[in-house]
């Protein structure tokens, strides 16, 4: 009798156990997963590509950090089709999310997805989603932008040189009160150009901003950079200008020259010129003095 | 000839009494312990020492400072001195040169010795930058050392000459040794022309050797934009210093010799009180040159100045800074001014607070400065704000020390502590016209 109850309840016990083997290990993988916090803007380049760029971070012991290694699926939302009737129910689904690539964050939790070109339309609608990662939990961001034509140039009006840019719709209606950024593209970041950090369109979607003088570039080159940064409906749009407008930077590298911070190949001349004859001049007195040491053990009588 | 015959006894080398055995042995365990903790940093780094990113230099180059500040006595006793006509210094000049050589040999040692890579040494020489004041402190040196060589070996062929005869019949295995050393000395007149005007020309070309030698040194520090380094006047500063340091140790060591061989006959009281003097007014000038470089950075008081002035003379430095000058500079000059401060004992214990001083000044000069960078010190650890050497460090230095000692133990039992040739020559007891000495 006592071996029944213990055998039963060493049963219990081990069906217990199981059932949490099974469920337990997942409840608790769920809730070990991170929680990533998801960053999504669109960009515009003018005249090259659109792309996603993905930011993500968590927050961890020391504060927010970057979520490496991250990968992300892109879809793309095609709302116009869902209203479609033609269309089964089994079906909706699969044509309302189109996947178009993936891509992964760097080891500063950022990523950029280049959209292909056939799935840029006038309206879209993007969503990047995190899937069956092993670290973090599945997550989603979603961002629909509008496309839309910023135009630029260079242009000289009364010996000033100007950037003039205009902002239009894919139909070609002016855009105004939209905050436009112009900058002159630099190693490290964007030089801002005018006296103010932005500047408004106006009734035509344009805008009209001095270039100051005296700025310098290779051989004169300077690249003006007139973004629309994350505008809610047009998302983020640069157009880059190209022009040789500026100062030539001057070579003033002393690399080839012979300097006191140059190597030894390029030691300046009269660094080898005075060292060397004071050392000669003195090694040359000790050498006789060591003859003369000679001459004495030689002159013994 | 009698007192001729006292005279080479008296100063002819003697053999190691039992305190000298024991001073022998005492060295040589210091140099071992040492040779043992340099083990340490040569297998394991330079990690083993204090020096971190900011203090890269710390002991070692402030011994190695000191060392080439002692050497420079040599230039002082056996070339100023003398061609300014001050023959009193005669029997001071051995001993001077015999500081100077194991000064400079341990100072060349002790730049090694800092080195985190001493294998790889040759790429100073077949890789060094002309531009660079350190390669000329390398060549300064090596031509220093050589010059410092010949000007103890000239004047001592008389002497190995008159020391052969001497040990021919007592010890003939020296007297050989002698012999050979004396390079067939006679002096006869085509000997003592060549020898005279060898000594000449040292005498006037060590000069301007050890003053590059020390002005050199200073510009390690000088040609760097730091707060304390950066003087147009560093090179005087240093060579001032350096002959309060050399002129203290001499009168360490005639002390010592004097009473260890009994010299009182031919190191007097005279000398005593002559080389006080110049003590005095070495301390002056040196002290000249000290306000002058801590008053007008201390007026201009420039953010990295005044931190840098703070910290000798009121923070962590405050005591060093205070003991090497008011123990090193002050209390000298108000002690030896007197008559009765420059008798044999009291400039001996003087002479002990000047080396001491002047061996905490390079020390000061080195290592506050480099806690004081332009640029804030931010983002290391916190052992790296500061700066003292760690115990293998001081084994090290210590053994550095010891062994210079002992290169001037083992000098001064072969070699005759006073000139006896020119002695005998001053005295009279020699009827030859007189020989270029120093």
């Amino acid at each position: 009798m006592i071996k029944s109850v213990i055998f039963r309840s060493k049963s219990v016990l081990l069906i217990f156990m199981g059932v949490l083997a099974l469920f337990g290990n997942e409840a608790y993988g769920q809730k070990d997963k991170i929680g990533a916090r998801l960053t999504l803007e669109h960009v515009k380049v003018m005249n090259e590509n659109s792309s996603l760029k993905i930011k993500a971070i968590f927050k961890g012991e020391e504060g927010y950090e970057p979520a490496k290694n991250l990968n992300f699926t892109i879809y793309k939302i095609n709302e116009s089709e869902v209203d479609s009737e033609e269309i089964s129910e089994e079906d909706s689904e699969a044509v309302l999310e189109e996947k178009i690539g993936d891509v992964t964050t760097n080891m500063e939790g950022k990523a950029t997805f280049v959209i292909p070109s056939q799935f840029v339309t006038s309206l879209a609608t993007y969503s990047i989603r995190i899937e069956n990662s092993d670290t973090y939990q599945d997550d989603e961001e979603e961002i629909t932008v509008m496309d839309a034509i910023l135009e630029a140039s260079v242009e000289e009006i009364d010996s000033v040189y100007h950037i003039k840019a205009q902002l239009v719709s894919i139909d070609n209606e002016p855009l105004a009160e939209q905050t436009l950024r112009v900058g002159l593209k630099r190693l490290f970041g964007s030089l801002s150009i005018g006296e103010d950090d932005s500047y408004e369109t106006d009734e035509n979607g344009a805008i009209l901003v001095p270039v100051q003088d005296g700025l310098t570039g290779v051989d004169g080159k300077l690249n003006f950079q007139v973004t629309l940064k994350e505008s809610d409906d047009y998302g983020s749009i640069i157009a880059y200008i190209k022009s040789d407008i500026g100062v030539p930077i001057k070579n003033e590298s002393t690399f080839y020259q012979r300097t006191l911070w140059s190597p030894p190949s390029k030691t300046p001349i009269f660094l080898l010129i005075v060292p060397n004859i004071i050392l000669i001049g003195i090694w040359g007195v000790l050498v006789l003095l060591v003859i003369n040491l000679f001459k004495i053990y030689k002159s013994k009588n | 000839m009698k007192q001729y015959d006292k005279l080479i006894q008296d100063l002819a080398p003697k053999k190691f009494g039992l305190r000298g055995t024991i001073w022998v042995i005492f060295l040589v365990v210091i140099i071992m312990f040492s040779l043992y903790a340099y083990y340490q940093q040569f297998d394991k780094g330079l990690g083993i020492t204090g020096m971190r990113d900011y203090a890269l230099w710390g002991v070692y180059i402030s011994n190695f400072v000191f060392f080439v500040a002692i050497s420079l006595v040599g230039s002082l006793v056996t070339a100023v001195l003398r061609l300014s006509g001050a023959n009193w210094a005669t029997p001071l000049t051995r001993i001077s040169e015999v500081i100077a050589v194991a000064a400079i040999m341990m100072g060349g040692l002790t730049i090694i010795i800092d080195m985190g890579r001493p294998d790889r040494i040759l790429n100073i020489f077949l890789h060094g930058r002309l531009q660079s004041p350190i390669i000329w402190d390398v060549l300064v040196i090596t031509t220093y050392l050589f010059i410092s060589v010949l000007l103890l070996y000239y004047p001592l062929l008389p002497d190995f000459a008159i020391l052969k005869k001497h040990f021919k019949e007592t010890q003939p295995k020296l007297g050989k040794y002698y012999s050979k050393m004396s390079l067939n000395w006679t002096g006869n007149a085509k000997q003592e022309k060549i020898y005279n005007k060898s000594i000449h020309t040292l005498s006037v070309m060590i000069i301007p050797v050890a003053f590059a030698i020390h002005t050199v040194t200073a510009w390690l520090f000088a040609t760097t934009y730091r707060a304390g380094w950066d003087s147009t006047n560093f090179g005087p500063y240093f060579i001032a210093g350096a002959f309060v340091a050399g002129s203290g140790a001499v009168v360490m060591l005639m002390f010592i010799l004097r009473k260890t061989y009994h010299l009182e006959e031919y190191i007097t009281d005279m000398h005593f009180d002559k080389m006080g003097k110049l003590l005095v007014l070495l301390c002056l000038v040196y002290l000249y040159f000290n306000i002058n470089e801590f008053l007008i950075p201390a007026y201009k008081s420039t953010n990295e100045e005044a931190a840098h002035l703070h910290g000798l003379f009121f923070g962590e430095f405050s005591l060093m800074f205070w003991l090497a000058i008011i123990g090193g500079l002050v209390v000298p000059v108000i002690v030896l001014i007197f008559r009765k401060g420059r008798k044999p004992v009291p400039l001996f214990i003087i002479a002990i607070l000047v080396v001491v001083g002047a061996w905490w000044k390079r020390y000061i000069i080195v290592t506050p400065t480099l806690l004081h960078p332009l640029l804030p010190i931010q983002g290391v650890p916190e052992s790296w704000h500061s700066y003292f050497p760690t115990g293998l460090e001081w084994t090290i230095t210590a053994g550095t020390l010891a062994a210079s000692l002992l290169i001037m133990t083992i000098l001064f039992r072969y070699l005759p502590i006073i000139p006896i040739h020119e002695t005998a020559e001053e005295k009279g007891f020699l009827k030859t016209e007189k020989t270029e000495t120093l």
